[in-house]
């Protein structure tokens, strides 16, 4: 692999775990109530974990597009956990895709609507059910990226 | 503050269309394999073509609901979040449910 593949693979990887990482601390910090002085935390963290899902869409992306497909698929395939490609991957990759716009929605929440968040306990609820859903399913997909790591060896 | 409500709402339709979008996209490319050879075709790679044909239903379904004379107000903002939020568990478990039976079939 060369390095540039190699970066954007860490890259990939890093960032996914980010925007985790973000989200739940969005998520904790709503559950145990929200403190509305703490307006920029709530912005600052969606925020930054939107884009880290989309700069982890764009690294793993081009990962999946230039390397993965024609040297680790194969592996996969004729290894001894075929299924790690074939149920694991497909997957992960395809529930991948709801994640930028599920954080783009609790991002927006916090900057447009961070008013009627403080008045509306209910709408509140739902957008942290929302970070909880996005933290759960990021969660799926990094376990599932171990799984698929570790059929290639 | 009428289109504050109405960009949130034209924001969460647009990703409830996404969501819903690449939950079809997926498993209809695999059932029905012309779909996958047209997104390898135009895209070069079906994972790309679904990636960007989702961004693009995400910005003109944001832009048309946007555009079309709905009120917003804040029931309905908390009900399409709740859509929304099942949407991703039921299309979650569709996605897992499908590959397994293709794998396991």
């Amino acid at each position: 692999m060369i390095f540039l593949l190699k970066y954007f693979l860490v890259s990939h990887i890093f960032f996914g775990l980010l925007g985790i990482i973000f989200f739940y601390a969005v998520l904790i910090s709503g559950i145990k109530q929200i403190n509305f002085q703490k307006i920029k935390f709530f912005r600052r963290s969606a925020l930054f974990g939107f884009l880290s899902f989309v700069l982890s869409w764009l690294t793993g992306g081009y990962y999946y597009v230039l390397y993965y497909g024609a040297a680790v698929k194969p592996t996969i395939i004729a290894g001894k956990y075929p299924w790690a490609h074939s149920i694991f991957m497909e997957i992960k990759e395809h529930i991948f895709l709801f994640l930028p716009f599920a954080a783009l929605v609790i991002t927006l929440m916090f900057y447009l609507f961070w008013d009627n968040l403080n008045q509306n306990p209910k709408i509140k609820n739902s957008v942290i059910a929302l970070s909880a859903i996005v933290v759960i399913i990021g969660t799926i997909i990094a376990l599932m990226g171990i799984i698929i790591s570790g059929a290639v060896r | 503050m009428e289109k504050k409500f109405r960009i949130i709402h034209s924001i969460i339709c647009a990703a409830i269309a996404a969501v819903i979008f690449v939950v079809v996209i997926t498993i209809s490319a695999n059932i029905y394999l012309p779909i996958k050879d047209w997104l390898k075709n135009v895209f070069t790679q079906h994972w790309i073509g679904k990636s960007i044909l989702s961004a693009a239903v995400f910005i003109v379904i944001g832009i048309i609901s946007f555009l079309l004379p709905i009120r917003a107000d804040e029931e309905k903002i908390g009900r399409l979040l709740k859509i929304l939020s099942w949407l991703l568990v039921v299309g979650l478990l569709a996605i897992f449910a499908f590959f397994i039976y293709e794998t396991l079939k």
